[in-house]
């Protein structure tokens, strides 16, 4: 029989929160007394949210940042790039490169787009021009 | 010189394109934390919940992933975390065996114990310490110069160096 070691009156305590305990537990005080995150902090979530979500992302190897951005992961045209990159780039040396530096690259890129419309829509026209591409050939096999 | 340029170059690239691999975990992936969708695991007999970045069905059980984004060495806040997500994942039904905790260029593994209360009294002091800070206690500083610069309350805690 296992043993209840706490109370359902107690609090629940989150993982993040117990390594932060660790660290410093003047940090967990200032947290809940809802004292002011710095600028600098605010933006190293941002920029550490962007790399788990990479991270993530790369074990599923589902990876395909922009396409996955601009159409959801799922959408047929996301899948339609990562069979391109399965099965045609992954091939050759020169396309293994260019995925290694899309992979480094799309994270930064997809964060900047959220809050430039103008890169947004630079990004749908290549990812479009390329699926025409994608589409035509497929259609000619 | 172009050489060494040469060299340089390779190296970045080889890096670059080396790092892109998989974790090289001998498992199948069971497991991927989705961000803000994806409800945290709930261990109801220590009141933990937490969810790990990936969890990995190996040949002892499962294998349970903390990432961390920066370059350098694991800290053991960092192997605390991990130990406390294991414990909420076993609250779940997960058979959490081993945690690995990565940074950008360090990867090391845990063991866990398999009982739960075990594992709990690993993170027990630490546990504590949350609740109390919840409850408004004041809790006490551990400053150093490399914490408290990248601490998220750096401007506003009167104990940082």
């Amino acid at each position: 029989m296992l043993i209840k070691m706490s109370k359902n009156n107690e609090p629940w305590v989150s993982a993040s929160d117990i390594g932060r305990a660790e660290y410093c537990s003047h940090y967990l005080e200032h947290k809940y007394k809802g004292s002011k995150v710095s600028p600098a902090a605010q933006r190293a979530r941002k920029k550490g949210d962007s790399s788990h979500e990479a991270f993530n992302q790369q074990a599923e190897d589902k990876r395909c940042f922009i396409a996955s951005h601009i159409y959801g992961p799922d959408d047929r045209r996301t899948i339609l790039l990562r069979r391109y990159r399965d099965q045609t780039l992954r091939k050759y040396f020169a396309g293994r490169v260019f995925i290694a530096v899309y992979y480094k690259l799309s994270p930064t890129l997809v964060t900047i787009s959220r809050k430039l419309p103008v890169l947004d829509e630079l990004l749908m026209k290549v990812v479009n021009r390329l699926l025409r591409i994608l589409d035509k050939e497929h259609h000619n096999v | 010189m172009i050489l060494s340029f040469v060299i340089y170059v390779l190296a970045k690239l080889y890096e670059l394109f080396r790092s892109t691999n998989q974790l090289g975990i001998d498992g199948s992936l069971i497991w991927t934390d989705q961000g803000k969708t994806t409800k945290p695991f709930f261990n109801n007999d220590f009141r933990i919940l937490g969810k790990p970045d990936l969890m990995y069905k190996i040949r002892s059980g499962v294998l349970a992933v903390e990432y961390k984004s920066r370059n350098g060495r694991i800290y053991k806040s960092d192997i605390v975390q991990a130990k406390s997500a294991a414990l909420a994942a076993r609250g779940a039904g997960y058979h959490v065996t081993k945690v690995l905790v990565c940074t950008k260029n360090q990867k090391q593994y845990f063991e866990l114990p398999k009982q739960d209360l075990t594992l709990y009294k690993s993170i027990e002091k630490y546990v504590s310490d949350v609740r109390e800070a919840k409850s408004g206690l004041a809790m006490k500083a551990k400053p150093s110069r490399y914490k408290c610069r990248s601490c998220a309350y750096h401007q506003s805690c009167q104990f940082a160096v």
